[in-house]
Parts: structure tokens; sequence; C-alpha cells
């Protein structure tokens, strides 16, 4: 776990010019650290819908042709 | 200014939050994967928004970032709940490292495979992350 720790260090003046999204960032790798027990089937499925949910957003789009 | 005021305290809140202890009974290559899972998510995300914040300019003054952002971005179909889903490339690493946890929770696969795929997703996540610190230099 402390490489998780290091890797926020290693981050922070990236984490801190990115303003929202390194906070963002910071706070899912935090409570990945914090995580003391398996997913439970309502978790498994939220985190599914999140990641479908990101598929459409602008960020993730590729560049038009 | 701001910057060096939020480092110490962001570092000093990182170190006093500490790693917790993994719970009586869980699995803890299961905890990896789905740590992983959630760290490769918010690094790609974090990534790509640094890149769509100016595409034009990381394509002519970083166009490895770029074009690594593109690889991400890329749309792939993979295997799921019996049918198939297109997702950007970036997602589908994490939907097939979900893909094999689960597998290997129900003894369809085994813990070499799980941690090789946890691997195979952290290479990407340092890249991801190597680009983020490179464009911040």
């Amino acid at each position: 776990m402390s490489a998780i720790i290091a890797l926020i260090l290693a981050n922070l003046p990236a984490i801190i010019s990115t303003g929202k999204a390194g906070v963002a960032w910071v706070a899912s790798v935090r409570a990945a650290a914090k995580q003391t027990k398996e997913w439970p089937p309502e978790a498994e499925s939220a985190f599914m819908d999140a990641l479908i949910a990101d598929a459409v957003q602008s960020a993730w789009r590729p560049d038009p042709k | 200014m701001k910057a060096l005021l939020l480092s110490p305290l962001l570092a000093l809140s990182l170190l006093l939050s500490g790693c917790a202890h993994l719970d009586k009974g869980a699995d803890p290559i299961v905890v990896r994967a789905e740590q992983s899972e959630s760290v490769a998510k918010a690094t790609f995300d974090t990534f790509l928004q640094i890149d769509n914040s100016n595409r034009a300019f990381f394509t002519t003054n970083a166009p490895p970032l770029h074009a690594f952002a593109e690889y991400l971005r890329a749309p792939v179909t993979i295997p799921s709940g019996g049918t198939n889903l297109s997702l950007p490339r970036g997602l589908s690493f994490v939907a097939s490292l979900d893909s094999v946890k689960l597998a290997y929770q129900h003894g369809s696969a085994t813990s070499n495979a799980l941690a090789t795929a946890i691997a195979v997703i952290e290479v990407s996540v340092s890249q991801a992350q190597a680009f983020i610190v490179q464009q911040h230099k």
C-alpha cells in the first residue's frame, strides 16, 4: 500500500496543477488505499456502471477522423 | 504560492491517512485487483481530461502524449455477460481485469491469471502517470 502513497507523492505537482481532476484522482486513490474488504455486489455493479458512463464523456471520445 | 502551501498539507494528510489492514476473510489479491481497477479508472480519466483540455496543443507539442491518449480512447469490443460490449481501450482494460477477478472469485481463473491481469493494467497506468508528470515539467 505504501506504493499508492508513493504514487500520489510522486505526482503531487501534477495533481495540484490539474485542479479538480487532480483532486478527484487523489480522492479515488485514497479511497482505494483505505479499502479493507472485497466489493459487495452493489459496489461491483456501481463501478461497472460508472465505467460505462465514462465511455460517453467527451474526454474519452477519439479525435474525429 | 498556493501550490507551495498545498503540497505539504496534501502530503501530510496522505501520510496520516495510512494504509488500511484487510478485514478477515478478504482475499488480498481480489482487493488488490479492485484497488488497481479504481486507480486505473481515475488515472486514465485524469490523463484524458488533461489531453482533452487542449487536444490541438498536445497533438502539436506532445505527439507521444496525444498518441497514447488516442490509444486509450480507441474503441474495442470485449465479451461481457454473454454479449459484446464496445468500450474505449482504457476502460476495456479495467473491465477485462474485473472479468478476470470475477472468474477467479468463481473458481474459473487462477490467482496467477489475476496477478497477470493486474500487472498488465499497471503498465498502462504507469505510462499515463509518466505522461501526466512529464507534461507538468
